[in-house]
């Protein structure tokens, strides 16, 4: 049953892309896109409950291994990816209606959006880090091209930056990747198994120490250049504003998750080898530069959606520094944080796409009475504000307020206290901007946009959810991060 | 064959790429990059048929003829169709003086040699030596797509960068399972593909390659 779950979750989505790129049918393509991303979520719910029910799921004589930590990566992409696919149809008609984008861009677009689903859903079904390694670079090659489809200059810009520094990151991560190997091999010997996380989680404690202490700080630079942590976050911004939003909202929710869900796995590998203190030191240095950095640029931003890719910085760097304070408590708030953040973000981003095709403006300085003017859009992107800033009672409050307690239960009292206080700045700062726009008196004889009822539920449905798991989390939600937990604590 | 003739083969060629890197780092003219470029891949080539025969495995043997075909065929034929199909400066602009450069790439190599001489690596061929060598040839790459303003340069940069991380791979580990290897060269073979596509558009919407024309986005 895992093996057909698995085959349907990549293999359609894959298909379908190649099928739209073939045929180039601009008018069926947004729907075979839709029905593609509906089966590929289909699939994960499937995996997801079958885990849930009885453990970690191996299958194809090991190439694919999914555990709980997977699930949660997994089943985010195919949400967010179903809201994208949604969320695309009338932005991208409506693009092409406005002649930014070509008729023969729609179908290129939703072909290489199928091929950026496939290639993340691999990366956390993938057993073998080797291949979660291909994968992760073939999101970069494949996404690269989505940055880049409005032919601008600007746009173009992004994607060079993106692929140079996403390839260079990604070439360090291969370097972990090899050491990671090479430990292994003088371990279980030379095979092709040697990568694999089934058996390097057994074999973690005789890991080489050095090799893999190394490795650690590659990981981190590496893999950390693909979730955006700072200093190497600077292609972000630049990607995550150019893309058409839609893009933008998979860029930020789901794909940053990918490169920190590779960062959680070797984590788990060098705590076996070097104990926790080592790890832990680099990602709580990382996560709290990473939130520092984005406070000024969060401060003074005026392209809003710019500002949600700094946002992503300091959000991953949360999520980073919540694991690097480690403990039961932490731990559960930096995979609840990484929730929150995925669909509140990609909400967001999708309402600020829309809001920027209502004012044909990236720039807050002449948006103005977004509650009036789109209404759904603007309530979204108040509401979806306010949670991302940490107010109770989103998630993103209880995540935060489990990071900052699990840094005063281990005696890290002042890495609470610096994290609580530069989340807050980053707060206020982005909070300002958005009740500015939103509450702005609207200039005379603006028009009241209506969106299709396609655009609305992609926009409403991520932040649903999110309120949903925050005031109300069913009993699966909260089992499925505990045995994420567990797997992070190498149980 | 046997594996001290292997291993002193392999650390030549090691040395051989590395005064490469320092080459391309030197040189100011995108088509001799190029040409150091794809004799540096064809040493590496080389090392994994040393490598190949000296340990009498397929896979390695079968890396190397992917790495023939990727690095020294098919990679330096694109960026050659750049080169003839764009009727920019083949001169680059760099942000150190070539004397300022190849005195950094020289430092580079003795600080790694002297640094990363006792490192925890310890491979069957013998090869220790050529850990950081490669480790070098790695943050050459890295410093000409910093200091280099053109974007073929960067992607020559790059393809450095590769070639030492496979340098590495090949000494430390015997390159790595054929299924990964297979997927890295598909990767590369894509970004360089991407790569070619950008530096057409480029020089359609700016009218050159230089990367100065990519400053826009800030803040």
């Amino acid at each position: 049953m895992i093996e057909v779950a698995v085959a349907i979750l990549v293999v359609v989505p894959l298909a379908c892309g190649l099928a739209i790129w073939a045929l180039r049918l601009p008018n069926e393509a947004g729907r075979g896109a839709m029905a593609a991303s509906i089966v590929s979520l289909v699939a994960a719910a499937a995996i997801a409950t079958k885990v849930q029910t009885d453990g970690a799921q191996s299958a194809y004589g090991g190439w694919v291994y999914v555990d709980s930590l997977s699930v949660v990566v997994l089943v985010l992409i195919c949400v967010v990816g179903v809201c994208a696919t949604a969320n695309s149809l009338s932005y991208i008609a409506h693009d092409v209606a406005s002649g930014e984008l070509r008729e023969q861009d729609q179908t290129r677009y939703y072909a290489l959006l199928m091929g950026f689903m496939a290639t993340m859903l691999t990366v956390p079904v993938a057993n073998n880090l080797g291949i979660m390694w291909v994968a992760i670079e073939a999101t970069t090659v494949v996404s690269v091209l989505l940055v880049s489809i409005y032919r601008t200059g600007p746009a173009l810009e992004a994607a060079w930056k993106y692929l140079v520094l996403g390839s260079v990151g990604i070439a360090l991560a291969l370097f972990v990747t090899m050491m990671t190997y090479y430990a292994s091999t003088t371990i279980v010997g030379e095979s092709g198994n040697a990568l694999n996380w089934t058996v390097l989680a057994r074999s973690g404690r005789v890991l080489e120490p050095d090799v893999m202490r190394l490795a650690f700080v590659f990981v981190l630079v590496g893999y950390g250049t693909k979730a955006g942590l700072a200093p190497m976050h600077t292609w972000l911004p630049d990607a995550h504003s150019q893309a058409p939003s839609p893009i933008s909202g998979l860029l930020s929710g789901v794909l940053l998750n990918c490169a920190v869900y590779a960062i959680l796995r070797f984590r788990v590998l060098t705590i076996a080898a070097v104990g926790s203190s080592y790890p832990d030191h680099l990602m709580i240095g990382f996560g709290l530069f990473s939130i520092a950095l984005a406070v000024p640029f969060l401060l003074v931003q005026h392209d809003i959606k710019r500002m949600l890719g700094y946002s992503s910085v300091e959000h991953m760097g949360i999520i980073v520094l919540a694991v690097g304070i480690g403990g039961p408590v932490a731990l559960y708030a930096a995979m609840l944080h990484l929730v929150a953040h995925s669909l509140t973000k990609s909400s967001l981003f999708f309402a600020a796409g829309s809001v920027v095709q209502a004012f044909k403006t990236r720039s807050m300085h002449r948006m103005r009475g977004l509650i009036r003017v789109t209404p759904v859009a603007g309530s979204v992107l108040l509401m979806g504000a306010f949670a991302l800033v940490g107010f109770p009672p989103f998630a993103m409050f209880a995540s935060e307020y489990g990071a900052v307690a699990g840094a005063f239960a281990h005696d890290r009292a002042i890495i609470g206290v610096a994290g609580i206080l530069l989340v807050a700045l980053a707060g206020v700062s982005l909070l300002s901007h958005v009740i500015q726009i939103a509450y702005r008196e609207p200039r005379p004889g603006v028009k009241v946009r209506r969106l299709p009822a396609s655009a609305v539920l992609s926009i409403v449905t991520p932040l649903a959810l999110m309120v949903w798991v925050s005031v109300a989390p069913p009993h699966t939600f909260r089992t499925a991060l505990d045995d994420a937990v567990a797997v992070l604590e190498g149980r | 064959m046997t594996n001290e003739f292997a291993s002193s083969a392999i650390d030549v060629l090691s040395l051989a790429m590395l005064v490469v890197a320092i080459g391309i780092m030197w040189t100011r003219s995108l088509g001799r990059a190029m040409l150091l470029l794809g004799a540096q891949s064809m040493m590496l080539a080389t090392a994994a048929v040393y490598a190949g025969l000296a340990t009498n495995s397929q896979h390695i043997l079968a890396a190397a003829g992917l790495t023939f075909i990727v690095k020294v065929v098919a990679v330096p034929a694109i960026l050659w169709t750049v080169l003839q199909r764009i009727p920019t400066s083949h001169d680059v602009q760099a942000s150190v003086g070539k004397r300022t450069g190849v005195a950094i790439a020289t430092l580079l190599a003795v600080v790694f040699a002297r640094t990363l001489g006792g490192q925890p690596f310890h491979t069957a061929i013998g090869a220790e030596r050529v850990l950081p060598t490669a480790v070098t040839v790695m943050v050459i790459g890295i410093l000409v797509m910093v200091t280099h303003r053109q974007a073929l340069a960067q992607i020559v940069g790059f393809l450095v960068l590769e070639n030492g991380m496979a340098l590495a791979a090949l000494t430390a580990t015997y390159g790595m399972p054929l299924v990964v290897e297979f997927g890295i060269f598909l990767d590369l073979l894509m970004a360089v593909f991407v790569a070619f596509v950008y530096t057409g558009r480029m020089h359609v919407i700016f009218g050159s390659l230089d990367t100065e024309h990519l400053r826009s986005l800030r803040g």
